[in-house]
This record gives C-alpha cells, structure tokens and sequence, in this order.
C-alpha cells in the first residue's frame, strides 16, 4: 500500500491538470512539414497512397450504391463504359468507341475486347445489360433507378408497367451495346461514367448475389482490386493486373482509412497518416492563405427558399428585396472561408454552354449586396403588400454550425440593410426537409449537387409540381422553356432555352443564390496525377508518388 | 432468492417489451423517412419500391407484429442505410470492439477514482482533498469532446507517443480509454470520498479501531466495502452504456465500435437499426440493473429486495 | 438469520406511546443547526459567495459591456482580449464578454432548474422505491414497478424523445426543462434508493419504525439526512451535465435559438479553437461552467459536513 499508489495519483492528477491549462494556453499550431514524419514501415514502399474515405460504404454494388463514400471506392475499382477527364470531359472506358444517331436516340457503344474481371473473365455487353435492367428491377428497390429513366421504357419497367425486355439496352452480341433513349439526352454519354452506371459480373452475381459483400469475393472490372475490407476501419485496394489499361496504373496499393473526425483527419495528415485529407473548418483560411490547402470547384449551388405561398413572401419584390440585401462576397470571405464563389445566378460553373460554360455566357444575373436597388424593391412590396413594416420574418435551417453562422450572418445583414427582424430557427435533418416540404417555413436554407455535368439538373428543380421545388414556385413561361430544352437534341438550342428560364428564375426570386460550392483538400507535394473535376470523386487511378524518399 | 431471480427476469422480459413497443411507436411518430437523406427527393416510383422492399408500405401494426416475429427468432432485420451488413452483423462487428474499450475505461476510472476518493475522505479537508476534488471538477466539466482533441493534439501529434486516432493495437486504445475514463473517474472518486465519509463516521469503524486494526485494514476490510454502495448504483448504467459504445470517442477516435450507430440511425430513420440498438442496449441494461441489486446484497447482506413472505 | 418472533408476543401499542419518538427538546432544528455549522466552513461559504458571484454577474455582466450579444463585426472576428474586448470575439466578431455573461443566465438556470428536479422528483421517487423494497409481497412490487420504469426510461432512445420534442413544442426553454425532466431525476432516483436500502437496515432505523414513525416520517427525519451526502454529491454532477445537456438540445432545435448563446453552446460551438489557437473562445465559457461547478462542489462539501448527523453536537 502506500507510496506506489500515491505517487499514481498524484501522476494521474498533475496529468490531467497541466494538459487542460496547456490545451487551453497556447496559440500556435503544431506544423510538421511535408514530409513523411510518421517513420511507417511501409514508407519504405514506394507507390502506396493513403486516403481517407470517412465512413463505412453503405454498398459497394454498383446499382446499390448511393453516397460519395461508395462512389470513391467504387470509380477506382470499377469502370464503366467512359471515364471523365480533369475538364469532365467524356473519354472512353470499357468502351473504346461509340456512335449516336442523328436523332439523339440511339448509342452504339463497342467494348474493347481485352477488358477483363479481376476473376479472369472479360466483361461483356451482357454484363452493362444485366447491371443496368437490374437497376431498374422494382425487385432491386434502387434509390437510383432514376438516372435511367432516360431509357425507352426505363420509368415504366421500375413501375412494374412495362418487362425487362421492353428497356431500352440491348448487348447484341459480346462486345456491342445499344441503348435506345427515350428523348434525346445530350449528356446520357457522361452519365455512363457515373458508379450507378457501371457494370456487374453477370457470371459471378447469378451464382452468389452476396458476392459484393465481402473482400474476398469481390469481383471488379476497374484499376483496382478490393483486397481488403474491414468493416467501419479500413480498405485496402490492390492494382488489378487483369484491368486492360494496366500499364497506365502506377499505383501499387491504395490505403482507404475511414476517419469520420475533422481534427483527427488533420492531424493525421500532419503525421503522415494520410496523404490527401480535408483541412478543419476553423483552419481553411490559414490553410488556403498558406498554400497548404487548394481549393477545388464543385457542382453545387447554396441558395435560400423562399416560401411563396407565404403571405408576405408571394410578393417577388419582397423576394428581391431580401435576396439583393445580401453581402454574399463579405460572407465568403469571413464567414465561409472555404474559397466558395459569391453566386449571382444559379447554374455553378462547370456546365457547357452553347460554346463555352453556361455560367460565363451568362455572366452575373443580378448585384452583389445592391442594398439601394433592395431598399427601394421592399418599400414597393410594401406598397403592394399594403403594409408599412415588414413584420419579423423566420428563417429555418437544420442543425449545422455552418448553415448557423451563415444564418446569423444573414439575419445581421438583413437587419442593417433593410431594418428587418428575423428570427433564427434550426431543427434536425429530417424534421427541417418535413418542414420545408410541408411548407412550414417562411425563409429556408437548401443546398443543391448537380447528378449530372449539365445546367439542367439544376434548372428543372422549378418547374411546377417538381418534388424538390420547395419555393412552390410556379410559373408557365419557366416550365415551357424546360420543356423545349428537354426534348431538344441541339445544344445551343437548349442552352439558350435554359439561359432564359434561368433570368426568369432570377428575376422571380423564388430562391435567392448565396454561393457555388468548392471542395477544400490539402494533397501532400509527392501525391501527382490526381484527377479532380466538378462532380465526380477525386480518381486517383493514373495517380503515383513521386519524392516521397 | 431463486424465486426473486426468476421474478425478475419476467419483469426483465417486460421491460424490453415495453421499451420495444414504445421506441416502435416514437420512431415512427417523427418526421422523415430512411430514403430522403440528402434532401434529394427521389421520383415517386422509386420510393414505392423502396417501401415496398422494406414493408414500410404496410401497416404499422403489421409491421409491428412482422418485427417482433423475427425478433423472437433473434433476427433483428436489415440496414436500411447498409446493403452490406445486417443489424445482427452490425453489432457482431461493432459490440467486440466498444467492449473492450469500455472495459478498459471503467477499470481505470474504478481503479484511479476509488483509490482518489479513499485518500481523499482520509485526508479530510487537506490539500489532497481540494486536489482531488479539483480533478473531479475538470474530469466533468471539461467533456471528453474537448479532453479527446487535446490528447490527440499533445500525445500523437507534438510528443508522438500514441498514435492518433484508429484501431488494432494496445497502443491504439490508450487514448481514447483515458479519454472516455475521466468523467466516471471523476465521478467514483466523488462518491466514494463522500460514501467513505459517511462510513468512517460509524460506530463500527470506531470499533474496529479501537480494537486495534490497522488503518489500511481498517478501511479495506471494512470502510471501503460499505462505501462502495453508490459506486455501484452508479457503474450499472454507466457499464451498459460504456460498453456499447460512445458516439463521440469513436467517432474522434475513429474506432470501429457500435456507439456511432446509436446516432447515426436515429438520424438516417434506419429504422430496423434503430430498433436493433435499441434492444441491445436495453438487453444488457436490464441485465446490469439486476446484478446492481445483486451486488448490493453482497456488500451488505442485510439489505433485502425479496418480501421475506417469499 | 432472521429470528422469528411469535405474533402473540406482540402487544398493542398504547396511545399515549405513539408519540414517543417526537422528539421534545426545544427546537435547535436540524437545518438550524446544520446552517450554524456551515457559516463556520470558510471553503463553503467562499463557494456560497462564488455562486452568488455569478448569479449576479449573469444579471448584470452583459450590461458592462458596450456590446449587445448579437452584434457582429465580420471584419474583427478572432480577436484576441484586449481593453477593448475583455474576452476576445468570437468567428463572427461578436463580444465574448457579453456572451458569455448573456450564456450564464441560460445557463445558470438550467443547471439549478436540473438540480431542483432532481431533488423533487429524484429524492422522492428514489425515497420512496428504497423504502418499499423487499417491505412485504406489496412493497416489493412497488420497488420493482418503480425501479421497471426507471430502467424503461434509460432504455429508450433520448434523441427521439427530443425530436418528437422538437416537433410538438416551440424552441426556447420551456422543451428544454421538459426534456430534462423527462429523464434527468433518474440517476438521482437510483442513487437515493440504493443508499436508503442500505441505510434502512440500520438500528436507529428500525428503533423509529417499531415506535410507528410513518414513510413520510422515517423518509424525512431518518432516512434523507442520512443519504445528504450522496444526494449532494448527485446534484454537483447534475448541474454541469444540464449545461451541457443545454447545448446538445439547442444544438438540436430544441433549445435557445442562435444568435442567443448559453455556455454550452458557446464551448460546443469553439471545438476548433483545439487546432486554430483562438483559444479564449473555448477557455471562457469552459472556465465558467468548471467554475460554476467547483463552487458548488466545494459549498456541497461543506454543506454535507453541516448536514451529516454523525457530526452534530
């Protein structure tokens, strides 16, 4: 008894206190270079990238999967039949080449023939056949059965309207797929590079449907092969020297940890852990400023909805008002910190236009923070209103610090700007969508990620009775410009057609843009070849690491 | 006392019904659904194959009855949110691991607090007893949201002692054990100062004194025994709790243990899972309810939970 | 080891010795005495003052300052304190010192709204539990009911409670106490219970029993004071675990709506700080809610001492 025991807790005791004073006392940060620090055996193996992927992947079934999670996982061990390039541009996968009728309706893909299974096997037309009625099987129950509705008899098969045979895929013989549309899609071509999209091994998938579940019977088409897999802790993927551009592949090994912690995530990145890794919020800033983070674009828009079957939100002047009050650069700049772009339209850049980028061809829609221009719009919705103050307004988001400050920020802009009271309300994830749908709000916050690099998944969000539109905005000439670009097959016609329902939205207000999405990542300098465009996940397939020592 | 035994485990039986039937009930009378997690929402035909496959198209009380029957067969159903894994496989996966780090936690905060709060109620008024309590203070107010980091920070990141964050090693599991021991430490150690206290102050002690017992003696074989009442009432929520995980550690830690799966699924409407949770946690709560009260007969054979009728 | 005695050595209580156990002596009540004893414990009259300190800084702190909670100044954000920010600001450029002066009423309140309901509804239900147990077929049921519904409200998942909350109340702190309510008393209850299963076996116990002392009476007279430490003790954990319990709620929509700030809220809202260094938005609030705690630590020793019957001369 006695003195070893003592001197235990006086230890544990002295422990405890000193690091609550440090934590609390210090200011610096601790920095480790670049370099590796974490004295890893495996440092010494030189083509291993380390990753982290945050969570479990829910599925990791092409058709099942639904999340960025899966996706990350799935575009390095899976390809469909094209890839897309740093600028999202269309390049061929297990495709080689393909032809499209003059109506827009047919696609004649050719497989190339050395591509093969990890098993050994090739993959064949008959696999995309097999995946693709197998995502819309009402049977399968797949959240993304919708991004096949393009199909003839795509919608009505997954209503159980229609039989498989009537979809419009057909393998005519091992190498060729022919895919008949029911509307001329122009970008159906990049959606064939989307994970939902990718093949399934017919052969393997028939005789254990529960083949995707685990490691070792995972069988897969793309760079890699799923070597690994411990559930809610990690992945590990292998080249796959069966993949037909096995050549390209640099790569030995990549390490998928899944660390779900911001902080952790950094510091496992500062001690070599992780070789890409998104920096913490409160640190983006400092980290952009020091060139130690880069900022990447992403095909999303943040914007607020404004309710117009409320009484005093059905007004658009009102709408405007509220909209133009806003110092979307100042938020940017101080509140969000991430590199986001000031949205003043609501197409993000990055979809094509008729030459260029639809966003550039249609430059700023409206002004930044035109307090006088928003001043005058809420007098003038008063008038009409036949009111003399606007009373408090409520403002909803679901519970996040982020869509909080924003709110706050917000709520102080409208007050000084316009001499408005706002109350803030949060509420949790699904009780805020309830909320929302039900229309049981005045003034909300939503956040929309295009499924597709095309301005339309952004732009038929609000034609009447769509479910996502939330503003239970309506508005004819809106929904007949949607209409006509959806069933054209020329570009620069439906772009000019989604550029002028995109003015009418504008100047309609129903949503007020706040700002286009980025995604932030700290890469360290020995990670080359990374290839980032605005919707998939990052493919670090033709990646490899170089300097490293 | 086998009677008693056997009439608790009816009443343990009971209580699960009950707590089954009325999370069943509160789950499903809040908003939101399984299959609207991004805020996108999907086509209608879509969401009716979905709640068709999941038999969320039926009627509630069918689907009540439907999931009791499989429970009985101890099949708590599918992921909703996971095509992998199953909740049965889910807690197969998670449990082992949120165990081992619990127990590791509640045996340092038992070992640490009790030994904290003897000296502590020993030392009556000393400086030792302001310091102890002092460690009380900080191990609750400063939550283990705020403690995990600054270990992290300090031990993995500038000193590279112990690794960060994950799992796999005795190394791994240091951190977030002293992390997620503090706050029952802190408490042990209170109560045990304040029951020893108590104790000290009773004719028995005195007696054993007087008779010449040694001091350690005295208040190992005697004081300490007694004192430990409220450090079991406490440790029988405390160890089912800690045992199936902790959101916040894990998820700091990035341990693969079930705690995350207690939030996550109310989140999500995973409904199976957050049925299957439930019903674990609930289970092995019961259970550690029922050996509190056994226990407590063991430090002080005159209390009596049985009608002496019996 | 019980020794049964046979009922027809039994006799019936006389009238006259019904009151036998009222206690006669002039009333040096024991509050009275309890309170004499601890205004001589220096350390628990120094956390008596500290709380006092802070109740009234929580009513006039935010007044001290130029700035009201909510201002912003996007372009001053992060700084550090300074003469002209006491505390520093905060991300958005808001005064600390206000906040946090505006955070300990919110605080402060439900911290002592948590300790009441612990005491009201804890005490009592875990008084009453203890007492009935293994008291005759009837009370052994009435302890097992009590303590089934205890378990029953450990085993269902609070944060569906709190959202079925947020879905029928209005946020503010009304649902906040209800929340607390709901299930905030059961620790104390289980604890008040074990420790009266113990201290009911005690002679002085039985003694009061066999002269016809009634439940409320045993409960009042003999039992809680001889349980006071572990109660007190109870109470020190509960009022920072509702501060905390505060910001998870608000967090959640339940509770006060941004851009109004408890302590919680504010130490929940500055995790970053760990990396980024702006260390004062964390230190301040997480500073108060440990000081808050110490002061009632310390004063609910001494109070414990002041109430231990053992001690009372």
């Amino acid at each position: 008894m006695g003195k070893r025991k003592w001197l235990a807790s006086l230890l544990s005791l002295f422990l405890v206190t000193s690091l609550a004073l440090a934590g609390c006392g210090s200011t610096e940060t601790a920095q480790q270079g670049g370099q590796s620090s974490g004295g890893d055996a495996k440092s010494s193996e030189p083509q291993v990238l380390n990753l982290n992927i945050h969570t479990e992947p829910p599925s990791l079934l092409p058709t099942k999967a639904t999340d960025s999670t899966s996706g990350q996982v799935l575009i390095h061990v899976m390809e469909g039949l094209t890839r897309l390039g740093e600028n999202g541009e269309v390049k061929p996968g297990i495709a080689e080449k393909w032809e499209v009728s003059d109506d827009g309706l047919t696609y004649t893909f050719h497989l190339r023939k050395d591509a093969k299974w990890s098993d050994g096997q090739p993959v064949t037309a008959h696999d995309f056949e097999y995946a693709w009625k197998k995502l819309l099987d009402p049977n399968s129950a797949a959240d993304y059965a919708y991004q096949l509705y393009y199909l003839k008899n795509g919608q009505e098969y997954n209503e159980g309207k229609a039989k498989a045979d009537d979809v419009g895929v057909k393998a005519f013989d091992d190498h060729t797929l022919q895919v008949t549309l029911e509307k001329p899609t122009p970008y159906f071509l990049s959606l064939t590079a989307f994970y939902a999209l990718f093949p399934i091994p017919k052969h393997v998938d028939e005789k254990n449907p529960n083949w995707h579940k685990e490691a070792s019977t995972y069988v897969s088409n793309g760079p890699f092969v799923l070597a690994e897999w411990v559930h809610d802790s990690k992945i590990v993927l292998k080249k796959n020297p069966n993949y037909w551009a096995a050549n390209e592949v640099k790569l030995e090994q990549i390490n998928m940890a899944m660390v779900n912690d911001e902080n952790t995530e950094y510091q496992m990145f500062e001690t070599g852990q992780l070789d890409v890794a998104a920096p913490p919020t409160d640190l983006t800033k400092q980290l952009i400023d020091e060139g130690k983070a880069k900022v990447s674009p992403y095909f999303g828009t943040y914007y607020l909805v404004f309710n117009t079957k409320d009484k005093i939100l059905s007004n658009a002047k009102i709408r405007k008002a509220l909209a133009l009050a806003i110092d979307r650069k100042l938020l940017v700049e101080n509140v969000l910190q991430g590199g986001q772009v000031p949205a003043l339209g609501f197409v993000p850049p990055g979809a094509p236009g008729v030459q260029d980028d639809f966003r550039k061809e249609q430059g700023d829609l409206f002004k930044d923070n035109d307090v006088e221009t928003a001043k005058k719009l809420l007098q003038e919705g008063l008038q009409e209103l036949g009111l003399k103050k606007l009373p408090p307004i409520e403002y909803k988001f679901n519970t996040n610090q982020g869509h909080q400050k924003i709110a706050e920020a917000i709520q102080q802009m409208w007050k000084q700007n316009l001499g408005i009271e706002v109350k803030l309300s949060n509420e949790e994830w699904q009780v805020f969508l309830d909320s929302i749908d039900q229309g049981k709000f005045q003034v909300g916050r939503m956040g929309w990620i295009g499924d597709y690099i095309d301005a339309m998944t952004f732009m038929d969000l609000f034609v009447t009775g769509s479910g996502n539109n939330y503003p239970k905005w309506s508005n004819k000439t809106y929904d007949e410009l949607i209409e006509k670009a959806k069933s054209s097959n020329d570009q620069a016609e439906r772009t000019k057609a989604m550029q002028e329902a995109e003015k009418i939205l504008i100047d309609e207000m129903p949503i007020a843009p706040i700002y286009f999405y980025t995604r932030v990542y700290m890469e360290k300098p020995y990670v080359k070849g990374a290839v980032r465009n605005v919707i998939m996940e990052t493919d670090f397939s033709r990646a490899w690491i170089e300097g490293k020592q | 006392m086998l009677r008693y035994l056997l009439k608790r485990l009816g009443w343990m039986l009971l209580t699960l019904w009950l707590i089954v039937t009325l999370t069943f009930i509160l789950m499903h009378s809040i908003p939101g659904d399984p299959f609207s997690q991004d805020g996108k929402k999907y086509p209608e035909p879509i969401l009716k194959n979905l709640r068709a496959k999941y038999h969320l198209d039926e009627p509630l009380p069918v689907q009540y009855v439907l999931y009791l029957k499989n429970l009985l067969m101890l099949d708590m159903g599918p992921s909703i949110k996971s095509d992998t894994r199953t909740v049965n496989d889910v807690i197969a996966d998670g449990f082992p691991v949120s165990f081992q780090l619990g127990l590791a936690a509640v045996v340092l905060a038992l070992v640490v607090g009790i030994l904290l709060g003897v000296l502590a109620a020993l030392r009556h008024g000393s400086w030792l007893d302001n310091a102890a309590t002092a460690v009380a203070v900080l191990g609750i107010s400063v939550p283990s949201f705020v403690m995990a980091p600054l270990l992290q920070k300090y031990f993995g990141l500038k000193w590279k002692f112990l690794p960060v964050a994950q799992w796999g090693t005795f190394e791994h599991m240091i951190l977030p054990a002293v992390a997620l021991s503090l706050g029952p430490l802190a408490v042990i150690a209170r109560f045990t100062r304040s029951s020893m206290l108590d104790v000290l102050g009773q004719d028995y002690i005195r007696t054993a004194k007087a008779k010449g017992l040694s001091q350690p003696a005295t208040v190992f074989r005697h004081a300490l025994r007694n004192a430990l009442m409220p450090v079991i009432t406490y440790l029988g929520p405390l160890l089912a709790a800690i045992l199936t995980g902790t959101f916040v550690i894990e998820k700091i830690f990035a341990i693969p243990g079930l705690g995350k799966y207690f939030v996550e699924s109310i989140v999500n409407r995973d409904y199976p899972m957050i049925m299957g949770t439930t019903i674990f946690y609930s289970a092995i709560l019961v259970v550690m309810m029922l050996l509190v009260d056994l226990a407590y007969t063991l430090v002080d054979p005159r209390i009596k939970l049985a009608s002496e009728e019996d | 080891m019980a020794v049964t005695v046979p009922n027809e050595l039994f006799r019936p209580l006389d009238r006259r010795e019904l009151n036998a156990e009222q206690i006669s002596r002039p009333t040096v009540t024991y509050w009275r005495d309890a309170w004499r004893r601890l205004k001589q414990n220096k350390l628990a009259m120094a956390g008596l003052v500290l709380i006092l300190l802070l109740v009234v800084m929580a009513i006039v702190g935010p007044y001290l300052s130029p700035y009201s909670y909510e201002h912003q100044d996007l372009l001053r954000k992060n700084l550090p304190p300074s003469g002209e920010h006491w505390f520093g600001t905060d991300d958005l450029g808001r005064d600390v010192f206000t906040r946090t002066w505006y955070g300990a009423r919110i605080s402060l309140t439900v911290g002592i709204v948590a300790a009441l309901l612990d005491l009201i509804i804890g005490v009592i239900y875990g008084g009453i539990a203890g007492f009935m147990a293994g008291r005759g077929k009837r009370g052994e049921r009435i302890d097992n009911i009590m303590m089934r519904i205890v378990d029953i409200l450990y085993g269902i998942p609070y944060l569906l409670v709190v959202i079925l909350l947020l879905v029928i109340m209005e946020p503010g702190i009304v649902p906040i106490i209800v929340a607390l309510a709901a299930t905030g008393w059961v620790g104390m209850a289980r604890m008040v219970r074990g420790q009266i299963l113990q201290v009911k076996q005690q002679e002085f116990v039985l003694a009061a029993q066999t002269l016809g002392a009634d439940m409320a009476r045993l409960l009042r007279k003999h039992l809680i004071p001889n349980v006071m430490g572990v109660i007190i003790v109870q109470l020190t954990f509960t009022i920072p675990q509702a501060i905390f319990a505060e910001s998870f709620l608000s967090f959640l929509g339940l509770g006060v709506q941004a851009p109004m700030a408890s302590w919680g809220t504010m130490a929940s809202d500055a995790l970053g700080v760990v990396f980024s260094g702006h260390w004062w938005r964390l230190f301040f609030p997480a500073f108060f809610i440990s000081l808050t705690m110490f002061a009632f630590n310390v004063f609910g020793d001494g109070l414990r001492d002041a109430l231990d019957p053992r001690l009372r001369k």
